[in-house]
């Protein structure tokens, strides 16, 4: 058997799979250029849902046991969606009296506004029986693909 | 007196380009697969639709029929060769929009409503999304 420039053999598997991922690269990001990302919805999202709580606090007497079944939120949804919400007397920091979910830090950053992995944040103050909330919705929900 | 050493050198060189072939096979599938999903447009749409009829459907309340305009999912649905009765599905507060062959866009929204039914009118000169929205408990 001749073994001779088995070796160059070898590394020409290297370069071939190589060259696959800089074609498939290249589709890949120009099919991304061509059509853009996908359309961020998740401040939207957010202000909706500042909206409707304030709409039900208004409307209800919100026992904050049973916020889900008062305001009509589903708590799974908002677990799926990656949806986080805090309403607060008077000014977050203070008393909270509603929260799901964490990191509302990441809300306050300024300099997090451009990157994708930090949820997308809306803030509303409104005044209910006299007393002022500060409610703190934010939003890391992404469309998924699927097969059926 | 025969060369077998020709035979065996060309069992070593069809053997060594078959993996080759194959990994092309894949690669090229692959990519066929990906675009093909972007034939139209598309992905683009149905991540355009699905946050839009999940918008609607947040501000939803129980007895409401939302009626919406979907004449260009449709045509995008009928290049693709999809049912108008696929392309739009709900489940578990998921609406999922499916407007090519291979797979389907969903987004999560968090009224806690009930879709009692949904169907789509072809008309003209427009296609629309009717939805009927009950309470969780219906």
């Amino acid at each position: 058997m001749n073994k001779n420039g088995k070796l160059g053999d070898q590394i020409s598997f290297f370069y071939f799979l190589f060259l696959m991922i800089i074609i498939a690269l290249g589709i890949a990001g120009g099919a991304y250029l061509f059509y853009g990302g996908e359309h961020d919805f998740r401040e939207g999202e957010s202000e909706i849902l500042t909206y409707l709580v304030e709409e039900c606090m208004k409307e209800k007497d919100v026992k904050w046991e049973n916020f889900y079944e008062e305001c009509g939120i589903s708590k799974g949804a908002m677990e799926k969606g990656k949806i986080i919400l805090k309403i607060c007397k008077e000014q977050c920091g203070k008393e909270e009296v509603f929260v799901f979910g964490s990191n509302f830090e990441a809300c306050e950053f300024k300099g997090v506004f451009s990157n994708k992995n930090y949820p997308k944040c809306s803030t509303r103050k409104t005044e209910v029986k006299g007393i002022t909330y500060e409610i703190i919705a934010g939003s890391n929900n992404f469309a998924r693909r699927q097969n059926e | 007196m025969m060369n077998k050493k020709g035979e065996s050198d060309f069992g070593e060189i069809l053997l060594d380009n078959t993996v080759y072939v194959i990994l092309l096979a894949i690669f090229v599938f692959g990519i066929f697969a990906f675009v093909y999903q972007l034939k139209n447009g598309a992905v683009i749409w149905e991540d355009y639709y699905a946050k839009e009829v999940s918008k609607v459907l947040n501000f939803a309340e129980k007895g409401d029929n939302i009626e919406i305009d979907v004449q260009k999912a449709s045509e995008i649905a009928g290049k693709n060769r999809v049912e108008l009765s696929e392309m739009f599905s709900f489940k578990e507060n998921d609406v999922c929009v499916k407007l090519s062959k291979i797979k389907k866009t969903c987004y999560v929204y968090f009224n806690d409503i009930k879709i009692l039914s949904s169907k789509i009118k072809e008309g003209t000169p427009v296609n629309i999304l009717s939805i009927q929205i009950g309470g969780k408990d219906e």
